[in-house]
């Protein structure tokens, strides 16, 4: 039933690139570039954010004055502020069209489960920073966040209270609680960076960024988002108040609005799950290379005899999985006779893409099974041809 | 051939539009209208984004 979900999703993914290429050139189709898009949006967060910074306040009495400041007083501050908050959103969107994209195109599991995890930490840290940001503001909005993030927090078995005193820095809300959460803004914001570090070194010809078109369009869209719809304040956050509702804004504050309808505590409970789910996906399913069949190619085998040693399969393997070491003897073929390196392939890191076998001059690459599978088609094939024929 | 020329027309257009930006920008920022200027320059920007895809199809760039 899942798998059959799963297979159908992948298809509707694939159905929807062949539709946007009817419109768009292929290298511009933006699905294409939903982690380049993720680091355009991410690289917009840090230019803004470091401007806003310049002008925030992190204290009770000042915090909401300095906001309020840069939205009316600084030239085109009201612009930098909607910047921030729509690069927020727009981050969030090219993340989970990210995630689900590499969910549905089966692109997590083997070799590539560093990738998918480093992305669902990226994931958490970024959901981090983002909610921390609604937190700065501290109009009642944040108030009252604040108040059901203690209360979810409080409501954890043991450790609860303790966590509750590390995210507002105390027993309760107090001059330390503002810089507290500068804090978890700007730190976990600053550790996406090591972590995308994380993401790529698998990677060796990662698109980290879209082409101009993208970038153009995902500029100007958020010129136009703050300048249409300038993002502004709640009423300022009252010591002791309680406010009742409070706008939310669904890319990062989903969870509030869940804990309308059940205790914080157990919000807080399913996105530990959700996200505790997320890190289990690429070992779920996982088949052994007899249950996948004819799909399994296998890891790419180096010919020994054949290995030139040119390093071409070397640069041009998408995984790093190639590897070039000094080559023990000389190869057999007459162009193989001077190597001085040799291929070798790292079997844990090969995701059996068949790029190697293209990059090598030489033959000196194969996907065993691929061969296997070919010469069984060709069977089935002269199988059908005379059945074929006599119809 | 004919589908180059009418893509070229439509980028020519854009281009004129986004003068017009350019002339809207100039102004909110003369007259303290700072959320027209940035408006203009959002609008400019995209209209640049269409105009980079209107030359692909023009067969003026090739792919990267
Ligand atoms: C901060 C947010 C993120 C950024 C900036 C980002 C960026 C990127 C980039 C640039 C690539 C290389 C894409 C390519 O070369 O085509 C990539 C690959 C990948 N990302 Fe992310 N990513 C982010 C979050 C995530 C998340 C949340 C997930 C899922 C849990 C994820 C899963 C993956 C996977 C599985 C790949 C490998 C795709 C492949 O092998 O073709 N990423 N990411
Ligand atoms: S098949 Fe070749 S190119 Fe692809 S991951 Fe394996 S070694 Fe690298
Ligand atoms: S491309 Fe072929 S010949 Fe060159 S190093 Fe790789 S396996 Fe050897």
């Amino acid at each position: 039933m899942y798998r059959r979900l799963l297979t159908g999703l992948q298809s509707a993914t694939l159905r929807l690139d062949v539709g946007i290429q009817r419109v768009l050139p292929q290298d511009f189709n933006p699905l294409y570039y939903t982690g380049g898009l993720a680091n355009l949006f991410l690289t917009v967060l840090v230019v803004s954010g470091i401007l806003i910074f310049l002008y925030y306040e992190p204290s009770l009495e000042g915090a909401y004055a300095s906001v309020e400041f840069l939205t009316r007083d600084v030239p085109y501050g009201v612009v930098f502020r909607g910047i921030h908050r729509y690069a927020a959103d727009a981050y969030m969107v090219a993340i989970l069209l990210h995630l689900f994209r590499n969910w549905f195109t089966d692109r997590y599991r083997e070799a590539r489960d560093s990738q998918w995890l480093s992305g669902m930490v990226l994931l958490v840290f970024s959901g981090l920073a983002g909610f921390t940001g609604y937190l700065l503001v501290w109009d009642e909005r944040s108030q009252m966040l604040t108040s059901l993030t203690v209360q979810a927090l409080r409501s954890v078995p043991l450790v609860g209270h303790w966590l509750a005193e590390v995210f507002v820095g105390g027993p309760g809300v107090s001059d330390t609680t503002l810089p507290r959460f500068l804090f978890l803004h700007v730190g976990p914001a600053m550790a996406l960076y090591v972590l995308l570090w994380w993401h790529y070194v698998r990677l060796r010809h990662p698109k980290i960024w879209p082409p101009a078109v993208w970038v153009l369009f995902g500029l100007g869209l958020l010129f136009i988002l703050a300048s249409v719809l300038p993002a502004t304040s709640g009423r300022p956050a009252q010591p002791g108040a309680s406010p009742e509702g409070f706008p939310v804004d669904w890319f990062y504050l989903w969870p509030y609005v869940l804990a309308r309808w059940m205790a914080p505590g157990w919000a807080l409970a399913l996105v530990v799950a959700l996200l505790a789910y997320g890190m289990v996906i690429p070992y779920t399913l996982r088949e052994t290379p007899e249950e996948r069949g004819l799909r399994a190619l296998g890891q790419a085998v180096v010919v020994d005899e054949n290995c030139t040693g040119c390093e071409l399969c070397y640069y041009d393997c998408p995984y790093n999985a190639i590897y070039m070491v000094p080559s023990p003897a000389p190869g057999k073929s007459r162009a193989a006779a001077n190597r001085k390196l040799l291929a070798v392939v790292v079997d844990s890191r090969c995701v059996e893409c068949g790029i190697c076998i293209g990059a090598c001059p030489f033959e000196a690459l194969e996907l065993p099974r691929m061969l296997d599978r070919d010469v069984q088609q060709r069977i089935q094939r002269g199988a059908q041809a005379p059945a074929a024929a006599a119809t | 051939m004919r589908g180059a020329a009418s893509a070229l027309a439509l980028a020519g257009f854009l281009a004129v539009l986004a003068l017009v930006c350019v002339a809207a920008m100039v102004y909110g920022e003369w007259f303290d209208r700072r959320l027209l200027s940035s408006g203009a320059l959002g609008v400019l920007l995209v209209l640049y984004a269409a105009i980079v895809v209107l030359f692909r199809k023009a067969g003026i760039t090739a792919e990267e």
